[in-house]
């Protein structure tokens, strides 16, 4: 059978941002991918080493829009370790219920992706209807609908009052039956499963040899998640990993329709066991030294290294993202499916370039 | 609760053999990372090794090679093309090797996390 060999991206309709695979196709089965990127890389660990320490929190904030509060509080946590900073209780409990409506709404986001790249274009917009609510309460509490810029080395910037507390209680009531309306189609429609069941699929074993994290590990069976190591207040509020075995598109689709509860029911958990305190300590003086911490992002483990030398810049700034880490699976996953396939496949690592070329 | 980490010193002779042995109890690469210490690097190999990161830290001359550890480990390949492209550190046998084209192009500058670049480099 001769072979033929084609870019799909880096434009294509089922992806937001650039990244080019090389497929290698024989008939309509593809037998090899090669990936590019680089479309967009910023060079924001470089830039890192040219800002005072204290301003690299607006650049990480910055690295992806969607998980742009936990990219802050991971950037926080990393120079908190290295100056043994004690963050306030309340502090860490509201970075537990912004990370979780970060989770929320991309989560949300993802799953009208999804059905936006198989064309069922009435759930997307559903979805991303229903996302509208998370975002508001992003705005509502912390002024801002993306970059949300609350986190702060030593604490939150922002407070959620007993008001706020009140009025985002009422905007999550009226948020879970919409989302319990939407739920339910991605895990019984016959047309969501005849596209995702059996497709792309990584065995536990692949997933975690290749360095897989996320759901994209949780779906294979890998119960890993970095909210395990009890980070922020994830100790006490009690956490457990949502996994599926299949290892199938479906089942990676399962683990964030689970996780979309989870986070749901960790912000009302962690704004009704809300301390009283202050919500941040002053820092002074220059990290010195080294940390190395990992957070758990929407699309799985981030991880954070910095490198201190007592001055106000500092030495080294690494930031591993997912998406980085679940390449190589999805090049695992994507020989033997059908060209039509692909975009699903691509789709269910929930890829973000943003993050990628940091 | 703040992470803790184990670290290792190895030589670069020993470096394979150190993977291999966490690999075989079961530890996952999260990344690596390279310091660039003006007369030397140092790269560290962040390992999960349920539930801690464990960490291999390798110092290798300037003009020395660094065995990848790609060929043990798959997910290195992504890992160490950047190192290489960023740092210009000379690792070989990588298994999937982007000859310096992974997130840089020719236009971009060359080992930009280098502390002191090259003289020979182009401003893109």
């Amino acid at each position: 059978m001769p072979r033929m060999t084609f870019p799909f991206g880096p434009q294509h309709p089922v992806l937001p941002e650039a990244i080019q695979l090389k497929l290698t196709v024989e008939d309509e089965r593809v037998v090899e991918v090669l990936p590019a990127i680089g479309y967009m890389h910023r060079g924001i660990e470089k830039a890192a080493e040219k800002n005072p320490y204290l301003n690299n929190v607006f650049l990480c904030e910055r690295i992806c829009g969607i998980c742009s509060f936990i990219h802050g509080m991971a950037y926080c946590q990393t120079i908190e370790e290295i100056m043994k900073v004690e963050v306030p209780p309340r502090a860490e409990y509201l970075r537990v219920i912004w990370s979780e409506l970060s989770r929320l709404h991309s989560h949300l986001l993802w799953l009208g992706l999804l059905a936006d790249s198989f064309g069922f274009e009435s759930l997307f917009m559903q979805c991303w209807r229903v996302r509208e609510i998370v975002l508001d309460v992003l705005e509502m509490t912390t002024g801002q609908r993306v970059i949300q810029s609350t986190c702060v080395i030593g604490g939150v910037r922002r407070d959620i009052d007993a008001e706020q507390a009140a009025r985002m209680r009422e905007m999550l009531k009226t948020l879970k039956p919409q989302i319990d309306a939407v739920i339910p189609v991605f895990k019984h429609d016959y047309t969501i499963k005849s596209r995702t069941v059996g497709r792309g699929v990584l065995p536990k074993d692949q997933a975690w040899k290749l360095g897989a994290v996320g759901p994209t590990l949780r779906g294979s069976g890998g119960a890993w998640d970095a909210r395990m190591t009890g980070y922020a207040a994830y100790d006490e509020l009690g956490f457990e990993p949502m996994v599926e075995t299949d290892g199938d598109s479906y089942a990676r689709t399962l683990v964030r329709v689970r996780e979309t509860y989870q986070a749901y029911e960790l912000v009302l958990k962690a704004l009704d066991r809300l301390p009283e305190g202050e919500t941040k300590v002053k820092v002074k003086g220059f990290p010195n030294g080294e940390a190395a911490i990992r957070v758990e992002q929407p699309r799985g483990e981030l991880f954070y290294y910095a490198l201190g030398d007592g001055t106000s810049h500092l030495e080294r700034l690494k930031v591993r993202t997912p998406t980085f880490v679940n390449i190589p699976a999805l090049l695992t996953m994507l020989p033997g499916c059908e060209i039509a396939d692909v975009p699903v496949i691509v789709l269910s690592i929930d890829p973000c370039m943003s993050c990628t070329e940091r | 609760m703040k992470s803790v980490m184990e670290t290792i010193s190895v030589g670069k002779g020993d470096l394979g053999l150190a993977v291999q042995r966490l690999l075989d109890n079961n530890s996952r690469l999260v990344t690596a990372v390279c310091l660039d210490q003006e007369e030397h690097f140092v790269v560290k190999y962040f390992f999960h090794k349920e539930p801690e990161l464990v960490c291999l830290a390798v110092k290798v001359g300037k003009d020395e090679e660094l065995p990848g550890i790609s060929g043990l480990h798959l997910n290195a390949a992504l890992i160490e093309n950047e190192m290489k492209e960023f740092f210009g550190i000379n690792i070989t046998g990588i298994a999937l090797d982007f000859g310096g084209r992974l997130l840089l192009s020719e236009e971009s500058p060359r080992a930009p996390l280098l502390k002191k670049r090259p003289e020979t480099q182009t401003e893109g």
